[in-house]
């Protein structure tokens, strides 16, 4: 059954007075629980499709629906409602809030959600022991390693049972150790929760472990199979 | 929204830059600390200002011959009340305590021994009923030296100030020279009996007292008197009191008019007034100081921030959630300064209620004509101190409004890619 299914979708950017064509005519079908990773040169679309599919921005023309919701006849707090009840995202960077905690970052998406404390802090804490990270719930971001911190990246991301997880290139600041047992824990959680994945990235390793990779050049799908 | 803790995410993350949010708060606390102990010391100058003026000098209400106030100033004795008896009897009858005044203009002349140098000094005499003074009056409390005045007493006493310049001392003789009611000069041969020592520095520099009783026979009052002043709570004193008061009189005497101390009181009001402009001026400056400072804060938070709060939407958080979010940091930092201030004025504040500054000497040497103390104290005004601190938080927040909506207008996609 498809989780995302995405017909003929059109994007274009102005770079000053010319229009830059990101995406000239997608169409895909993703699986609920697939672990897919969507790769291409710079400049092919690829995070393009992924701010589409995070209902970050608004496409031009096509369609796109995630879970049966039509993403593009939302407005503007109608797609941040979709991303705070049905997405995850992990960034490049993790974006964690210092001021923090582990667990309060964690907590974040959850009190969005505005669940009980007691839920919150359940949650929380059975997310950081699936990724390790339970005896540092206290911690504060910077004083953990980078790795660490994408894996708390992770678990907030995971916390809310989201049914898709968008990573943008999750494993570029991470040694080549560290992205291979961040992609390890992802593929535990895609296996355990039944989450479905969707990676934007340049790294061959998260393409090797993808179970589909999509390839775009130019904004248009060249290749969509199995990596190997 | 979970409002706690995005309240408690407002107040971190003022700690991120602890040495900025210090640094912006202190410059707010310095100016509302100053603003606060500025208002204590106008509030605490109009308090002693009031109090004084209507313990010592005008009374809470004054009945006066309608003619006599376009004229106050030349004290004129034939805009008098003419029948005082039949005004006080009417004022007994209501248990309101009054005494009757003949106020008006005098020359003190001293040429004789023991004064120490021959001169002449205008002086606002005023005749007393000593009996119902006292009752409408703090003066005899006051007395510095000698003794206050009795009924029949054939002396005069001075102002305190008054008594320094002329030399005067207890038992010296001097003349007092006025117009009687009709216009012409009258002398009267009088000894200094008393120097009183009041809070008003106009009282102690321009007033000599004398027996009604010998005003009267001397300057041919016929029993008239151009003052009845009532006692009453200065406080308590309304339009409609006033006027209800006013109508009651006319039955005692036609054209009579009921002043209250609002009024016969209106140029040490005006002064008092005139300082609190310059306490709006400098609250105006803290504010521009918060304003400037918060704001500036506020667009350093946003442009360092900018990947996190485009995290933060991407997460589901409403642009209207993060606006509150951002605009409750600048609030806090608002608060932070205001109670910092509020702290900070108040050891200072207790300072100035308690102990003041002497001005006594200013006053001596400047010679100021108003009720003011020699000492100037400050007071508590706890509707303005949190008025101040509200204000300083409430400014705040209003200040970080453009930055915050610019903020918010970015699309989160921009946000996201922002180094």
């Amino acid at each position: 059954m498809s989780i995302i299914e995405i017909r003929g979708v059109h994007k274009e950017y102005l770079s000053g007075d010319e229009k830059v064509p990101a995406l000239r005519g997608v169409d895909l079908n993703i699986e609920r629980g697939q672990f897919i990773a969507i790769a291409g040169p710079s400049g092919s679309g690829k995070t393009t499709l992924l701010n589409l599919l995070g209902c970050l921005d608004s496409l031009d023309s096509g369609s796109i629906h995630i879970d049966s919701a039509d993403v593009a006849a939302m407005d503007s707090k109608e797609r941040a409602r979709f991303r705070r009840e049905k997405l995850g995202f992990v960034f490049q960077s993790y974006n964690l809030i210092p001021v923090l905690s582990v667990l309060e970052n964690v907590a974040f998406p959850l009190r969005l959600l505005d669940l009980n404390e007691k839920e919150v802090k359940m949650r929380c804490m059975e997310i950081l022991a699936e990724v390790g990270l339970a005896d540092k719930a206290a911690r504060l971001p910077g004083r953990l390693s980078g790795g660490q911190q994408q894996r708390v990246a992770v678990a907030r991301a995971l916390v809310k049972r989201p049914a898709l997880v968008l990573a943008d290139e999750p494993t570029a600041n991470l040694d080549s150790a560290t992205g291979s047992a961040i992609l390890d824990m992802m593929k535990a959680m895609n296996e355990k929760h039944g989450t479905t994945f969707v990676f934007s990235t340049h790294d061959k390793m998260v393409m090797d472990r993808a179970t589909r990779l999509v390839m775009l050049h130019d904004g248009l799908i060249v290749s969509d199979g199995s990596p190997s | 929204m979970n409002a706690r803790f995005f309240l408690g995410l407002a107040f971190r993350n003022l700690t991120r830059h602890k040495r900025r949010t210090i640094l912006t708060a202190t410059s707010m606390a310095a100016g509302l600390a100053m603003f606060i102990l500025f208002d204590s010391l106008l509030t605490g100058l109009q308090n002693d200002g009031v109090r004084s003026m209507v313990w010592y000098d005008t009374g809470a209400l004054q009945v006066q011959n309608a003619a006599y106030w376009d004229e106050k100033d030349s004290m004129p004795l034939d805009k008098a009340i003419e029948r005082p008896d039949k005004v006080l009897a009417l004022l007994d009858s209501k248990a309101l305590k009054a005494a009757p005044r003949a106020v008006f203009q005098g020359e003190l002349v001293v040429n004789q021994d023991p004064w120490p140098e021959s001169g002449s000094a205008r002086v606002r005499v005023v005749a007393i009923d000593p009996t119902r003074d006292g009752q409408v009056f703090r003066l005899k409390d006051t007395v510095a030296e000698g003794k206050w005045l009795s009924e029949d007493s054939g002396g005069i006493v001075l102002g305190y100030q008054l008594a320094k310049d002329l030399g005067a001392k207890i038992g010296y003789p001097l003349t007092v020279v006025a117009r009687t009611k009709d216009g012409a000069y009258q002398t009267m041969d009088l000894r200094v009996s008393g120097i009183v020592n009041t809070p008003n520095a106009a009282v102690n520099r321009l007033n000599a007292y004398i027996s009604l009783e010998i005003a009267d026979e001397i300057l041919y009052l016929g029993g008239s008197v151009n003052q009845i002043v009532v006692a009453y709570d200065e406080d308590a004193v309304t339009d409609a009191f006033v006027s209800r008061l006013g109508s009651d009189l006319s039955q005692a005497e036609s054209g009579l008019s009921v002043l209250p101390w609002k009024t016969t009181g209106a140029d040490f009001l005006a002064f008092v007034q005139s300082r609190s402009g310059l306490s709006r001026v400098l609250l105006f400056i803290v504010f521009i100081i918060a304003a400037v400072g918060v704001s500036n804060t506020m667009l350093m938070t946003i442009l360092e921030r900018t990947r996190e709060m485009g995290m933060l939407r991407a997460q589901g958080m409403y642009d209207k959630e993060l606006t509150a979010s951002l605009q409750l940091e600048a609030a806090a930092i608002g608060l932070i300064g205001g109670v910092l201030g509020l702290v900070l004025s108040l050891p200072l504040n207790a300072f100035l209620v308690n102990t003041g500054f002497d001005l006594s000497w200013m006053i001596e040497k400047v010679g100021v004509d108003l009720p003011m103390a020699g000492r100037l104290r400050g007071a508590w005004h706890p509707r303005i101190m949190f008025t101040a601190v509200a204000a300083g938080a409430f400014l705040s927040f209003l200040v970080s409004v453009v930055p915050v909506r610019r903020a918010v207008k970015m699309s989160v996609v921009e946000a996201l890619r922002h180094n």
